[in-house]
C-alpha cells in the first residue's frame, strides 16, 4: 500500500515549487533531504457482516436478523466407484494346420471365426453399455508374404456411423520379419448389447474375426511358419449409459477431511451460539438402491486442536437411499434428507469449535436387498451419490476474545536502504455499531508468521450502547492509538507483515445478543509521521 | 566542505546580470571625460566577448539553504527554521543565468555590426510563508489550521538566442533581433490555494485556483527545440541637448519578445476543492488488494494535463539609466530595471566605478529591489594588454563571507580585441 502518499504529494509538490532553482542546475544524483512532520489521513472503510462473510452466506429476516447460511458438499460418489472397465485385450491367432506349402490364390479367405468372448467385471453383470469415452485397437500381425486384409464385426455393437465392423489391413511379412498394422476406432456413442448370442448372458459380445489375402495381390504360398496373429483391445472405456445388475457391495468412503471455511477469519476465542440447524442431505442419482453407514463425521479447529465428534441417532443407523428412476434421457435423483438440531444432537459444540475441517468416514452398501430390480440397475454418466450440508446459524451470540486475524504484506514506497517514511503515530478512529468491543492487537510477523515485533496499541473499541431489547441503540467512538518507531518501520521495510487481530467480545456476556444486518463499524486511520523528503530510494 | 568554499560555490556560479556590469559594447564614457580601460580593447577592428553570469536573490531565504539543496545534503531544523524565522508574508527568489558569446566586427561607417549567441535560464518565484513551513516543516504544525499557500507563481524559462545587430561607434546605442530556441518552460500561477488539516489529521481540505503551463516534457536537453520564437535587444543612448554636465541617459531593452512552445506544450487548470479522508477501503480484512499507486492518486486529485499549444513573453527587462562623471576618475549612474518574472519587483541600483590606474578600475554598487533586499556588490576590471580585457564583479559582496545572507552572483567577461 502507499498509504500517506497524499501529504507526501502536497509536502512534494510544495517542495518542487520551493526548490525549483536548484532543481534546474543541482546534482542529479545527491539530492537534497530534510524531514518533515505530515499529519494525514491514510484510510477509512466501513467493517460489516458482509465483509465476513460472503452475501450469499447470509440471510436477513424482516427484522434485519441475520442468519448464516452455509451449504457445503460432505461428500461425493461418482460412477468410479460403482462401474469400472478395465481395457480388456482378446487375441485371435491362425496358422496353417499342415506343414504345406499350401499355393493360396488372391482374395482366399485366409480364416472366418466366429466367437463369444466374456468381460470380466467382477460382480457387474451388465447387460446393456453405451460409452461415452474409449476405443477399440485391431492389431493385426502378419507372418504370410502377401498383403492381408483383417476384419472385426460385432453384430451387438452399433457404432456411431451405424455399423459394427472394424477392418485393417497389413502387408506381406515373414516368420523373421512380420508385418504389422494397427487400426483404432473411437467408441464415443457406440451401444453394446452385452447379453451375448442368445441375448441370455452378461458381460457377453459375439464376434466375428475375418482374414483374407488381398484380392489385388498375387497370392502366396503358405506353410505352417506363416501365421496370422489379431489382437482386439478395449481400452478408456467410460460409460454413458450402464445397465444390468451391480452386485451386493460396500465401498467405503473416507477418511478424510474437507475444508469448512464458515470460520476461517477466526483464530481463537470462543463462540456461544443460541441456536443453529443443520440438515443433512443426500442426493442419489443411481440406479441402485443405497444404504449409507456413518461411521464418523467430526468438525476439527486444526488451529487449536480441538476436535468434535458429532452424536446423533444417523452415526448409530443406517440412512436408507432408494434408488433413481431411469428417465431415459437421465436419472431422476431420489432424495434423502435429516434435520440435525441442537435438541436431537450436539450441533452447538460441533459448531462452536469454530471448526476448519469437517473429517468423515462412511460405507455405502450398493443393493442391500440383493437383486430386486431384475437385472435393471443402472447409471448414466451424470449419476453420483451426494451428500451436502446446510447449515443455519442465527446470529445470536456470545463471543469472548473471538479473533479475527488478518495479515497484509504492506507495498511501501522506497526501500530498506532508504526510505521516506521514518516513525509515525496511528491513530484510529472507530464508531462503533456492533454490539461487542474489540481489543486491537497489532504485530510484526516474518515469511513464517513468526512475531518479530509487536505494536503496542493503547485504547480499544468499544461497543455500541444497547437499548432495553439488547439491540444496539447509539454507536459508540473510540480512539485507539499505536506508535511505530524507527525500528518497527525498518521491520516493515526489511519485509515483515502487519498481523492485525481483533478480539470481540459481546457488550453482555450473559445473554445472546442479535446482530442486525445494519450493524457497522466505521473505521479511520490517520498517522503522524515523520518524513524525510527525497528519503525513498 | 567549508563555509568559505560553500560561498564560493555558490558565487562561483552567480554574478549580476541587472545590468549593472556594463560591459557590452563599446562604451564611449570618453565621450563624457571619462576613459574607461575597455577602451584600447573594444577600439580594435574586431572584438570577441565571452561572458557568463549568474545572479540569485531571494528576499526571506539565506543563501545557506540554497546552497544546502544544492549540495544534496540534509537539512537540519536549525538550518531551515533560521530561513523561516526570516520569512515576510510574501516572499520572493529568483536567478538569472546568461552565457554569451559576441563577435563585433569592423565598422561600416557609424555601426559595427554584431553577432551573438547565447543561452539563458531564469526563474522567478513569488511564495507565502505558509509554502516555505508546509514544504520544510509538514502539515503537522497546521493542525485544525489553514495554510495559505497561494498567490504563488512560479515561472522557470531556458532557451537559447541566436542573433544579429549592430552598434554605434558614437554612442553606446546598439541593437540585436534573436531568433529565439525554447528549450524548455514552467510556469505556475496560484491565485488562490490552502490547505487545512483537520484535527488529528482526520481531514486534508485543499481549495486551489490556478494554471499550469509547461512545455513538451518528452525531451528538454540543452539544444532541443521545444518552442521558438523571436526577441529585440537594444539600448538608445538618448541625446540630451543641453548637458553642461556630461549626463548620459540610457533606455534599454533585452530579450523583448515572445516563445511559442509548440502543440506539444501541456497546461493544466485547476479551480477547485479537494478533500482527502483517506483511502477508500472496501474490505478491512483484505489490505493487501488495496494499492494506490501514483497514477490512481493523479486521477483522484484530477492532476491530469492536457496537451495544447501556447505562447509566452520572454522574462525580457527594461532598463533605464543615468550617469554622469563625478570628477576625472569617478563616474557615477543611477539605474532602474524590470523583468518579466513573477516576484522581481522594481530594482534600483547605485553605482560608481573608479580608474585606478590606466589599465584598471573598481566599482561599488547598492542594489534595492528585484527578488531581494539591499545588496551591496563590487566589480573589477583590468586590461593586461590592449587586446584583452578582464572583468569580474558580484552584485552581493556578503555572499562571499557568509552564508546567512541574502543573494549571491557572479560575472566574469573577457573581451579579445583583434
Amino acid at each position: 500500500m502507499e498509504y500517506g502518499r497524499i501529504p507526501v504529494v502536497v509536502a512534494f509538490a510544495a517542495a518542487v515549487i520551493a526548490t525549483a532553482p536548484l532543481h534546474s542546475c543541482r546534482k542529479e544524483s545527491n539530492r537534497p533531504t530534510w524531514d518533515i512532520d505530515l499529519l494525514a489521513p491514510v484510510l477509512r472503510t466501513t467493517f460489516t457482516l458482509r465483509d465476513l462473510v460472503a452475501d450469499s452466506l447470509i440471510r436477513t429476516d424482516a427484522d434485519g436478523e441475520v442468519t448464516l447460511v452455509y451449504n457445503g458438499e460432505l461428500f461425493d460418489v461418482d460412477l468410479d466407484t460403482v462401474l469400472t472397465a478395465p481395457d480388456t485385450s482378446f487375441f485371435y491367432r491362425y496358422a496353417l494346420p499342415l506343414p504345406g506349402p499350401l499355393e493360396f490364390p488372391p482374395g482366399f479367405n485366409f480364416f472366418n471365426q466366429v466367437d463369444v468372448q466374456r468381460f470380466d467385471l467382477d460382480e457387474l453383470a451388465l447387460r446393456q453399455l453405451t460409452l461415452r469415452e474409449g476405443r477399440l485397437e485391431l492389431r493385426m500381425t502378419n507372418m504370410v508374404a502377401t498383403t492381408v486384409l483383417g476384419s472385426l464385426a460385432i453384430p451387438a455393437a452399433v457404432f456411431p456411423d451405424g455399423s459394427g465392423t472394424l477392418s485393417t489391413s497389413v502387408g506381406p511379412g515373414t516368420p523373421a520379419q512380420p508385418a504389422s498394422a494397427v487400426s483404432v476406432r473411437d467408441l464415443a456413442g457406440a451401444r453394446f448389447d452385452l447379453r451375448g448370442p442368445q441375448l441370455n448372458s452378461v458381460n457377453t459380445l459375439q464376434t466375428i474375426l475375418g482374414a483374407q489375402l488381398d484380392p489385388a495381390g498375387s497370392g502366396a504360398t503358405v506353410t505352417d511358419q506363416d501365421s496370422l496373429i489379431i489382437q482386439a483391445t478395449y481400452a478408456g472405456l467410460l460409460p454413458a449409459y450402464a445397465r444390468g445388475y451391480f452386485g451386493q457391495r460396500t465401498v467405503e468412503a473416507g477418511p478424510t477431511s474437507e475444508p469448512f471455511d464458515l470460520f476461517e477469519a477466526f483464530t481463537s476465542g470462543t463462540l456461544d451460539l443460541d441456536e443453529a440447524t443443520l440438515k443433512l442431505k443426500v442426493e442419489n442419482g443411481f440406479g441402485v438402491d443405497m444404504q449409507v453407514r456413518m461411521r464418523e463425521l467430526r468438525a476439527t479447529n486444526t488451529r487449536t486442536g480441538v476436535s468434535v465428534p458429532l452424536e446423533h441417532a444417523i452415526m448409530s443407523g443406517p440412512m436408507n437411499i432408494t434408488r433413481a428412476v431411469d428417465l431415459g434421457t437421465g436419472p431422476a435423483p431420489t432424495f434423502y434428507e435429516r434435520t440435525l438440531d441442537i435438541a436431537n444432537s450436539n450441533l452447538l459444540p460441533f459448531i462452536e469449535c469454530l471448526p476448519d475441517q469437517l473429517y468423515y468416514e462412511l460405507d455405502i452398501a450398493l443393493n442391500p436387498l440383493g437383486d430386486i430390480s431384475n437385472g435393471n440397475d443402472f447409471l448414466y454418466d451424470s449419476s453420483q451419490l451426494r451428500a451436502s450440508l446446510d447449515l443455519e446459524v442465527p446470529l445470536r451470540l456470545i463471543a469472548n476474545e473471538l479473533t479475527l486475524q488478518t495479515i497484509s504484506a504492506l507495498d511501501l514506497p522506497g526501500s530498506a536502504e532508504g526510505h521516506a517514511l521514518r516513525s509515525g503515530t496511528m491513530k484510529l478512529f472507530a464508531t462503533n455499531g456492533f454490539p461487542l468491543h474489540a481489543r486491537i492487537l497489532i504485530d510484526l510477523v516474518d515469511e513464517q508468521d513468526q512475531v518479530v515485533a509487536a505494536l503496542p496499541v493503547a485504547g480499544a473499541v468499544a461497543a455500541g450502547l444497547l437499548g432495553p431489547d439488547n439491540l444496539v441503540a447509539q454507536p459508540v467512538n473510540s480512539v485507539l492509538t499505536a506508535e511505530l518507531d524507527e525500528a518497527a518501520v525498518n521491520l516493515l521495510y526489511d519485509g515483515a507483515r502487519l498481523r492485525t487481530r481483533a478480539a470481540f467480545t459481546t457488550a453482555d456476556q450473559s445473554e445472546h445478543l442479535r446482530l442486525l444486518d445494519r450493524y457497522r463499524l466505521d473505521l479511520q486511520m490517520t498517522i503522524a509521521a515523520n518524513y524525510v523528503v527525497n528519503g525513498d530510494e | 566542505m567549508s563555509k568559505w568554499s560553500l560561498t564560493l560555490t555558490g558565487g562561483l556560479l552567480a554574478a549580476g546580470l541587472s545590468g549593472q556590469v556594463r560591459i557590452l559594447p563599446v562604451d564611449h564614457d570618453h565621450r563624457a571625460g571619462f576613459t574607461p580601460v575597455s577602451e584600447p580593447v573594444l577600439m580594435r577592428n574586431h572584438a570577441l566577448i565571452a561572458e557568463g553570469a549568474f545572479d540569485y536573490s531571494a528576499n526571506s531565504l539565506l543563501n545557506e539553504l540554497p546552497a544546502a539543496l544544492w549540495r544534496g545534503i540534509f537539512l537540519n531544523r536549525e538550518l531551515r527554521g533560521r530561513s523561516r524565522d526570516g520569512l515576510r508574508s510574501a516572499n520572493r527568489l529568483g536567478y538569472a543565468l546568461e552565457v554569451r558569446l559576441t563577435h563585433l566586427g569592423e565598422a561600416q561607417g557609424r555601426w559595427r555590426p554584431s553577432l551573438s549567441i547565447a543561452h539563458h535560464e531564469l526563474l522567478g518565484a513569488r511564495f507565502p510563508a505558509d509554502l516555505y513551513n508546509l514544504t520544510f516543516f509538514g502539515n503537522a504544525a497546521y493542525e485544525e489550521r489553514r495554510a495559505d499557500l497561494g498567490p504563488t507563481a512560479i515561472m522557470r524559462m531556458r532557451y537559447q538566442t541566436i542573433g544579429a545587430g549592430a552598434q554605434d561607434t558614437r554612442t553606446s546605442s546598439h541593437f540585436r533581433v534573436d531568433l529565439v530556441i525554447g528549450q524548455s518552460h514552467d510556469a505556475v500561477d496560484i491565485r488562490w490555494a490552502d490547505l487545512y488539516t483537520g484535527a488529528d489529521g482526520r481531514v486534508l481540505r485543499a481549495r486551489i485556483a490556478g494554471d499550469y503551463h509547461r512545455s513538451d516534457t518528452a525531451e528538454a536537453a540543452l539544444g532541443v527545440l521545444n518552442g521558438l520564437g523571436l526577441a529585440f535587444s537594444g539600448r538608445w543612448d538618448v541625446p540630451i541637448a543641453r548637458n553642461p554636465n556630461r549626463v548620459r541617459l540610457e533606455l534599454e531593452a533585452r530579450d523583448l519578445g515572445f516563445c511559442a512552445w509548440g502543440r506539444k506544450g501541456q497546461r493544466l487548470d485547476r479551480d477547485t476543492t479537494l478533500t482527502f479522508d483517506g483511502i477508500t477501503v472496501d474490505n478491512i480484512l483484505d489490505l493487501d488488494g488495496t494499492v494506490i499507486g501514483e497514477e490512481e492518486l493523479l486521477d483522484t486529485l484530477g492532476v491530469r494535463f492536457r496537451t495544447t499549444g501556447y505562447s509566452t513573453w520572454l522574462p525580457f527587462q527594461l532598463i533605464a539609466r543615468l550617469s554622469a562623471p563625478l570628477g576625472e576618475r569617478w563616474m557615477g549612474s543611477i539605474a532602474l530595471d524590470q523583468r518579466n518574472l513573477p516576484g522581481y519587483h522594481p530594482q534600483l541600483e547605485l553605482s560608481a566605478r573608479r580608474l585606478l590606474s590606466e589599465r584598471a578600475e573598481a566599482g561599488i554598487e547598492m542594489r534595492m529591489g528585484g527578488f531581494g533586499g539591499l545588496r551591496v556588490g563590487a566589480s573589477a576590471a583590468i586590461r593586461p594588454s590592449n587586446r584583452l580585457l578582464i572583468t569580474i564583479a558580484t552584485p552581493h559582496l556578503p555572499a562571499f563571507l557568509t552564508g546567512r545572507t541574502r543573494g549571491a552572483g557572479l560575472f566574469i567577461n573577457a573581451v579579445v580585441g583583434f
